[in-house]
């Protein structure tokens, strides 16, 4: 079996040996290399391990792919044309991946703005010892936490917030029961789940479903003081609305991954919005969601050179 | 119940309703500042003092009647512990009081590390967009998650520390304590003398035992010679528990990943010290205890201890005098 790697992650030596020994003979490029730039036999490949924007910048050149294996998880940033050029490939994604490393992200940052760290960080640089402003920190213990999305990211995310004895509601397409959550409800629900919600984690697809979700009526709803972390895409909060509420104080602060533009430009409002902490969509990039990468390349490559059925398999007529 | 006792409040402010509900328990109030000389006529009266450093600036014996002392802090080393051994005076310490909040600061400051919050406030402050690399190594994010954890110390900020981390799937937690016995949350238990067994390959060390004169720079050259390389070292009880000096050359050797801490030995800070603009340091400024609902706390354990001495004449969670926590 061909198999075509387009490396994103610095594969080592042992683990392309690991992949051969499941009986794959591989071709390795460099992200910005062409197939045809690193072998004449690129038509021939069976099997990939690259991300949609390479097949894309590239199409055509390995029409006889059988399947390929992503690393991202949410599907709409994948040019249909990608899938009208592929039509009888299975497409993978790293569904699955990211739970750890994104709800750390987000449990983190609700706890830098409950507990202010910005402030105490400021008194750090400037040399001093003081207290001000100390009686103003938050507790995330017992608060209420609004999770969207009750999928593998959003459930890591709930369980990391249970241990601090959150009340965590996750919200999906139908409300139906999901584990780690104590609730569940759906996006009609929100104007009246929302007021009573202390955090709001968002860490769910963009589809046609979700898109604006929390539209600026919506948003309005919103607890005074609430948090709001973002992990998944933009496009699902109001930017605007949510820079009136956090300069109004009714957020008390906001920490985004992910913006309606990326990269953010850098002439945006945003980089100077109070009380919003800004990441450059690399708040799930650790060293262990490398790891589980090549676990997934792995195990995948392995069911695949058996006849048998990988996981993660992209459906997409659903958006995910 | 028996008759009224005379109660010296100070170092905890007390709304009208909350004074009543004091009254009710049988209390009959002088309220006076922590840290300057009492009254002589109210010191003379006073059976029952809720206080935090109280005896800095007044001497056990200008309390006569003195029967209890509730100390508002969880560690009691201000209180003149030596003089009220020697007494029957019982003491009351501040138990459960700060472990959520203390512990709800040590994994937020912990994550801000492994996450480089600090980095990307820096390039958010120079409109930079730039992502963490897979080819640049040092640029990655750092998970909690499979972290070893030491913690020094078995009270109870180290048990709601415990609680937290197994939400993050560290990989295991070993304790410190006076003589090593086992305490439900860790998975092994060490004494003092097994300190740099105890720490040797532990990610994280969170130094949360009581000050005393046996842990005083507990963390010298040595143990931090014997820590894991890169290690995170968390100081958060009592700042004379570290060799400031030896915790400064293992950062700069890179022995120690970074140096988070709440307190240091000698507080504050001096502006001039070189701690403050280290990289790798994180420091607060001995508020990871302060939250808004200090005080509601507070309340809550001074009433349930003057309670339970109103109906019992001892102290509900009391300081082992011989030990002094």
């Amino acid at each position: 079996m061909k198999l075509f790697v387009a490396d994103n992650y610095n594969l080592t030596q042992q683990e392309l040996d690991e992949f051969r020994a499941m009986g794959y003979e591989i071709t390795v490029a460099r992200p910005d290399q062409a197939p045809s730039e690193v072998c004449e036999n690129h038509e021939e490949m069976e099997v990939a391990l690259c991300e949609h924007f390479y097949l894309k910048a590239h199409l055509g050149e390995m029409p006889n792919l059988r399947m390929v294996q992503m690393t991202v998880a949410g599907l709409d940033l994948m040019p249909a044309v990608v899938f009208e050029t592929y039509p009888n490939t299975k497409f993978y994604s790293g569904s699955g991946t990211y739970g750890v490393s994104l709800a750390e992200w987000s449990v983190g940052e609700t706890l830098q703005i409950l507990r202010q760290s910005a402030l105490f960080e400021g008194y750090q640089r400037e040399h001093q010892w003081k207290w001000d402003g100390s009686e103003q920190t938050g507790e995330l213990w017992g608060k209420t936490v609004l999770v969207l999305g009750t999928g593998d990211i959003g459930r890591a995310c709930a369980r990391r917030y249970k241990a601090f004895d959150c009340t965590v509601i996750g919200l999906n397409t139908d409300g139906r029961p999901v584990q780690d959550f104590d609730g569940s409800c759906t996006r009609d629900d929100l104007p009246h789940v929302l007021p009573l919600c202390d955090v709001v984690c968002v860490a769910i697809p963009r589809t046609d479903k979700t898109l604006h979700m929390l539209d600026a009526g919506t948003m309005s709803c919103m607890k005074q003081g609430a948090v709001l972390v973002v992990n998944s895409r933009g496009r699902i909060v109001d930017e605007d609305k949510m820079c009136q509420m956090l300069d109004s104080g009714h957020l008390r602060g906001a920490a985004l991954d992910c913006f309606d533009t990326e990269p953010l430009p850098a002439d945006s409002p945003l980089w100077e919005q109070k009380n919003l902490i800004i990441y450059p969509h690399c708040g799930g990039v650790t060293m262990g969601l490398r790891e589980r990468y090549i676990e997934r390349y792995k195990s995948n490559l392995a069911l695949y050179a058996q006849g048998k059925q990988p996981v993660g398999l992209i459906h997409y007529e659903r958006g995910y | 119940m028996s008759e009224t006792k005379k109660l010296l409040l100070t170092a905890l402010p007390v709304t009208p309703e909350q004074k009543q509900a004091l009254e009710a328990l049988g209390y009959d109030i002088d309220i006076c500042p922590d840290n300057q000389p009492v009254p002589a006529d109210i010191a003379a009266q006073a059976q029952v003092i809720v206080c935090f450093r109280l005896f800095g600036s007044n001497a056990l014996s200008d309390f006569p009647k003195l029967r209890y002392v509730q100390s508002v802090a969880t560690g009691v080393e201000a209180l003149p512990l030596k003089e009220l051994a020697k007494t029957d005076i019982r003491v009351g310490k501040g138990k459960n009081l700060y472990s959520i909040p203390m512990a709800e600061w040590t994994v937020c400051r912990l994550l801000e590390y492994y996450k480089k919050s600090r980095h990307f406030a820096a390039l958010q402050r120079e409109h930079k967009w730039e992502k963490a690399s897979w080819v640049d190594y040092k640029s990655n994010l750092e998970e909690l998650f499979g972290k070893k954890v030491g913690i020094c110390g078995t009270g109870d900020i180290a048990l709601a520390l415990c609680r937290l981390l197994r939400g993050f799937e560290v990989s295991s937690i070993v304790g410190m304590n006076s003589d090593g016995r086992p305490v439900e949350g860790y998975d092994a238990c060490f004494a003092p003398h097994q300190l740099c067994d105890m720490v040797k390959d532990c990610d994280i060390v969170v130094s949360l035992a009581p000050l005393t004169p046996q842990s005083e720079g507990m963390f010298d050259e040595k143990v931090i010679s014997c820590m894991k390389q890169g290690a995170v070292l968390v100081s958060l009880s009592r700042g004379k528990l570290v060799n400031t000096a030896a915790v400064r050359r293992g950062l700069e050797s890179g022995r120690l990943g970074a140096l988070i801490a709440d307190v240091v030995a000698e507080e504050p800070l001096k502006p001039d010290n070189p701690l403050w603009d280290m990289e790798n340091v994180y420091l607060t400024p001995h508020n990871s205890f302060i939250t808004d609902q200090r005080y509601v706390r507070l309340f809550e354990l001074v009433y349930q201890n003057l309670k339970h001495y109103a109906l019992t004449g001892k102290p509900r969670d009391e300081v082992d005098l011989s030990k002094g926590y």
